[in-house]
C-alpha cells in the first residue's frame, strides 16, 4: 500500500497556433486509437497503487471533464480519497508555458494538507510513457531524500518547456537549466516532468516562498537546491512528449513499432481509458490491412497501411489510408486516398477525395472541418 | 414508506447448457462468449437497462464463479445502484436447511423474500441464454393495458420447428387459450420465448401452490403456466418481431456467430440505439495491432488482438494472438487464444486461453466427421501441442 498522493498539471499550453490544442487542452487530445494523452499519467499513478489523484484543470476543461468524469475507469470513484478536480488560479495564457504553476498548487493547498500521505507525485498530461512509479517512489524512500526528479537521457521536447538537470557523481541534482533561458546544448539529462516530493516539504515550500506569481514548482526546487537533498532518477524506457502536430504524428507512428507497442501496452501495468462499449471491428472483403493499430467499432473495407485508426471509424470500399491517424468516428469515402494526414474527430471525407502531405509536416484537419 | 417498483427483472442464469459440451465445462451457458467481445448474458442485461429496468436479480447455480466475476455488481450496465441494482442470488440455506434450485419456478419461489423487499407491481422473468434485442417496456405497456395477469412474449416460428418450443393458441385479442410445452402435433406457430411478465401477487400465490404440489417439476412452462391458464387467469401473448436466437447447441451457436459477418446481419450490433453492453472495464486491452504480413478478410476482430498471420471468415475475441504464417478460417476464437506460428485452424471453436501450437493443424476435413457439420471444439485452457493434427468434428478436452 503506497501512501502517496498524485497530482497532474494540465493548465498549460503553447502558442495557440499549435492547432492540435486549439479546441481542447493538449492533455485531452485523443491518442493511440482509444486513449487521451492524459491517460498515461493517470494510469501510471493508479498503477503505482496511488488512490488519491488531483487534476489541476485548464480553462478549457470541458473535454477533460467529459473524459475523466468521476474517475470510474481508473477506479478513482472512491469514498475515501479518489479523484479531485482542482481549479487553477489563472488560465494558461498563450505565452505561458509553465507546466507546474506554483500559484495553482498554493490555491489547492488543502488537497495537500488534508491527507497525511508522506509523498506527493506530481506529473503533467502530455507525455507518452508507461512509467513504473512504484519503483521510483521506493527508491525515493530508500534514499531518504526530499525531492526526486525523474529524467530521460536524450529526450527532445519543445524548447519552450525543456529543462535539463546537472547531476553530480552521486546522482544528486546540482543545477536545473531551462533551454529557453540558458545554454543547455551540452546537457543530456532532460527533466521528464515527474516530481516526487515529501508532502510536508512541498507544503512548506509553497506556503513560505514569497512572490509565487510567475514561479513554477521546478523553480522552487531550483532556488532551494542548496537547502535540501534533491535526487535524480533515470527513466530508461520509451518516453516522448506531444505538443505539435508533427510530434503527434511521429509519436503515433512509434506505436506501430512492435517493441514500443509491447512496452507501453502489453506489460502488467495497463494504460486505462474511458470505456465506450463499442462493438468489435468488422473487416469486409476488400480489407487490406498492414502495420496498423485499429480500435473497436470500426468498419474496414479498404487499404490501411502504417496507420492508427480510432473507434467507430468507417473506411469504405477501396479507400487507401497510409501513414495517417484517423480519430474517432471519421468516415472515409470510397476510392479516397489519404497519406500523412491527421483527421480530428468526426471528419467525413467524401468519395474519391485525395488528401496527401509530405512526411515531415502531416496535414491536420481540425474537428468540424467540412471537406 | 417505500416506493413501489413498477417492474423488476429476475434473470435465470443457472443453466449448464450441456449440449454445448466442453465449451461450458467451467462457465454457465449465459457466460459463454458471443460475437467476439460479448457474453450471452450481456443481451438480457443490456435489454433490461435499455428498457429502464433498474432492478435485476440474477439467479446463479451451475459454475457461477466466472459469471459472477464478469457481471460483478453490474457496474458495466450502470446497475451498481442503490435504487434497485443488480443482485446475485445463489441457492442458500436457512434455519431449516436448503435445497438447490429444483426448477425455474422453484428458483423464483426460493427468492420470494428478495422480490417482496421491492414490493413490485410486476415481475419480469428472463432466461439469460438467448440472443436478442427487445424493449421490455413495450411488453409491459401491453401487459398493463390489457390488465393481464401474465404476458408471455411469443415469436412466430416455422411450423416444422414448432415442436421444439412451448406453443400457444390465442383468440382475436391475443388472449391465450391453450399452452402446450413441446407439442408433437402443434396447432399454432406462436412459440414462447421464455420471457414472462407476471403480476407479482398472481405469481406469488401461484408459486406457493406449485411448491405444495409434490408432482410438480417446478417449471414455468411445464407446470406454473398451464395451471394458471386452467384456473382462468388472464394470460396474453405479446408478439415480438425481430432477431431472437436460442444458441443451445454447438451448431446453432456456431452459425449464430457466423451470421454476424457480412454486410447486413440480422442482428445489428453497430446501431447507436439499444446498444449491447459488455463488461470491458477490467481487461484494459489496447486497440488491435495488425502486423506487416497480416491478411484479414470478412472477419470480426476485438481489441487487444495481435494479428501477424491470416484471418478469414472468423470471429476473434479480445486478446487473441495469431502468429506469423498462421491461418485461421471459419473459426471462433475466444478471449486470449493463441495461434502460434504456422498453425492452421479451420471451422473450429477454440475455448478461452487455449493454444494451437506451432505448425499444428486443427479441423482437417474428413469424410464423416463426428459432428455432422464438422465443427471442431477445443476446451478452455487446452494446449494443442506443436505439429499435432486434429480431425474436423473432434471435441478436444483437457
Amino acid at each position: 500500500m503506497i501512501r502517496a498522493l498524485g497530482m497532474i498539471s494540465t493548465n498549460y499550453r503553447l502558442n495557440r497556433s499549435e492547432r492540435l490544442a486549439e479546441y481542447r487542452p493538449i492533455s485531452a487530445t485523443p491518442f493511440g486509437g482509444r486513449y487521451r494523452l492524459l491517460d498515461f499519467s493517470m494510469s501510471n499513478l493508479v498503477n503505482a497503487g496511488i488512490r488519491t489523484v488531483g487534476v489541476v484543470l485548464p480553462y478549457n476543461m470541458r473535454p477533460l471533464l467529459d473524459h475523466i468524469s468521476a474517475g470510474k475507469s481508473w477506479n478513482l470513484d472512491r469514498h475515501s480519497g479518489g479523484l479531485y478536480m482542482l481549479p487553477a488560479v489563472t488560465p494558461a495564457l498563450k505565452a505561458r508555458v509553465q507546466k507546474f504553476c506554483a500559484k495553482d498548487y498554493l490555491a489547492n493547498i488543502e488537497f495537500l494538507t488534508a491527507d497525511d500521505a508522506e509523498i506527493v507525485v506530481i506529473t503533467d498530461g502530455n507525455h507518452v510513457a508507461n512509467v513504473d512509479l512504484a519503483s521510483i517512489i521506493a527508491t525515493h524512500e530508500k534514499r531518504g531524500c526530499q525531492v526526486t526528479l525523474v529524467y530521460k537521457k536524450g529526450l527532445h521536447t519543445h524548447p519552450l518547456v525543456e529543462a535539463k538537470l546537472v547531476l553530480d557523481e552521486t546522482g544528486q541534482v546540482r543545477d536545473i537549466r531551462r533551454t529557453v533561458d540558458e545554454e543547455t546544448s551540452g546537457l543530456n539529462n532532460t527533466f521528464a516532468d515527474i516530481f516526487i516530493f515529501n508532502r510536508e516539504l512541498l507544503v512548506q515550500l509553497l506556503t513560505t516562498t514569497t512572490g509565487l506569481e510567475f514561479k513554477d514548482l521546478l523553480d522552487l526546487v531550483r532556488y532551494n537546491l542548496n537547502k535540501m537533498v534533491v535526487q535524480s532518477y533515470e527513466f530508461t524506457g520509451y518516453m516522448r512528449e506531444v505538443f505539435t502536430v508533427s510530434d503527434y504524428h511521429s509519436v503515433s507512428m512509434d506505436l506501430l513499432e512492435p517493441a514500443i507497442k509491447a512496452e507501453i501496452f502489453d506489460g502488467p501495468n495497463k494504460i486505462i481509458t474511458k470505456i465506450k462499449d463499442s462493438p468489435p471491428t468488422k473487416y469486409r472483403d476488400h480489407a487490406e490491412v498492414r502495420c496498423a493499430m485499429i480500435s473497436n467499432g470500426c468498419r474496414v473495407d479498404g487499404e490501411v497501411d502504417n496507420s492508427i485508426i480510432f473507434r467507430n471509424v468507417n473506411l469504405k470500399r477501396n479507400c487507401c489510408v497510409k501513414n495517417s491517424v484517423l480519430m474517432q468516428s471519421c468516415v472515409v469515402g470510397e476510392n479516397c486516398v489519404l497519406e500523412n494526414v491527421v483527421l480530428d474527430k468526426g471528419i467525413q471525407v467524401p468519395d474519391n477525395t485525395v488528401l496527401k502531405a509530405q512526411g515531415e509536416t502531416p496535414l491536420y484537419i481540425p474537428k468540424g472541418t467540412k471537406i | 414508506m417505500k416506493r413501489r417498483k413498477e417492474c423488476i427483472a429476475m434473470l435465470l442464469v443457472g443453466g449448464q447448457g450441456s449440449r454445448l459440451k466442453c465449451l461450458t465445462s467451467n462457465i454457465a451457458k449465459p457466460g459463454l462468449v458471443f460475437g467476439g467481445k460479448y457474453r450471452i448474458v450481456d443481451f438480457c442485461l443490456s435489454n433490461c437497462v435499455n428498457s429502464g429496468i433498474e432492478t435485476v436479480g440474477m439467479l446463479t447455480q451451475y459454475k457461477p464463479f466466472l459469471l459472477n466475476a464478469y457481471v460483478g455488481v453490474g457496474s458495466a450496465w450502470d446497475l451498481d445502484s442503490d435504487v434497485g441494482g443488480l443482485h446475485t442470488l445463489p441457492p442458500y440455506v436457512g434455519p431449516k436447511g436448503g435445497t438447490w434450485y429444483k426448477g425455474t419456478a422453484n428458483a423464483i419461489y426460493q427468492n420470494m423474500n428478495f422480490i417482496d423487499q421491492f414490493n413490485p407491481e410486476n415481475v419480469l422473468i428472463l432466461s439469460g441464454d438467448h440472443i436478442y434485442k427487445m424493449d421490455y417496456n413495450l411488453m409491459l405497456r401491453e401487459h398493463k393495458e390489457k390488465d393481464a395477469d401474465i404476458t408471455i412474449a411469443v415469436l412466430d416460428v416455422p411450423m416444422e420447428e414448432a415442436s421444439r418450443f412451448g406453443i400457444m393458441s390465442v383468440d382475436q385479442e391475443d388472449r391465450i387459450t391453450r399452452f402446450t410445452e413441446k407439442p408433437k402435433n402443434p396447432d399454432s406457430t406462436l412459440a414462447s420465448m421464455g420471457i414472462y411478465i407476471f403480476k407479482w401477487e398472481v405469481l406469488r400465490s401461484a408459486l406457493i401452490v406449485d411448491e405444495a404440489d409434490p408432482k410438480s417439476e417446478n417449471d414455468f412452462g411445464k407446470n406454473v403456466i398451464p395451471k394458471l391458464l386452467a384456473d382462468k387467469n388472464r394470460l396474453f401473448a405479446h408478439r415480438f418481431q425481430g432477431y431472437w436466437k436460442d444458441v443451445g447447441t454447438i451448431d446453432s451457436y456456431y452459425f449464430a456467430n457466423m451470421e454476424l459477418l457480412g454486410d447486413n446481419p440480422s442482428l445489428d450490433l453497430y446501431e447507436k440505439k439499444n446498444k449491447i453492453i459488455s463488461n470491458s472495464n477490467a481487461d484494459g486491452k489496447p486497440p488491435q495491432w495488425i502486423g506487416p504480413h497480416a491478411k484479414i478478410r470478412n472477419s470480426i476482430i476485438s481489441n487487444g488482438c495481435n494479428i501477424l498471420g491470416t484471418v478469414e471468415n472468423s470471429i476473434l475475441s479480445p486478446g487473441v494472438y495469431v502468429g506469423e504464417g498462421a491461418v485461421v478460417r471459419d473459426s471462433i476464437l475466444f478471449p486470449d487464444v493463441k495461434i502460434e506460428r504456422g498453425a492452421r485452424v479451420d471451422k473450429t471453436i477454440m475455448g478461452e486461453n487455449s493454444v494451437a501450437g506451432e505448425e499444428a493443424v486443427v479441423g482437417i476435413p474428413v469424410e464423416a466427421p463426428k459432428e455432422p457439420n464438422g465443427i471442431t471444439i477445443i476446451e478452455n485452457n487446452l494446449k494443442i501441442q506443436p505439429g499435432t493434427r486434429v480431425e474436423s468434428g473432434t471435441e478436444c478436452t483437457l
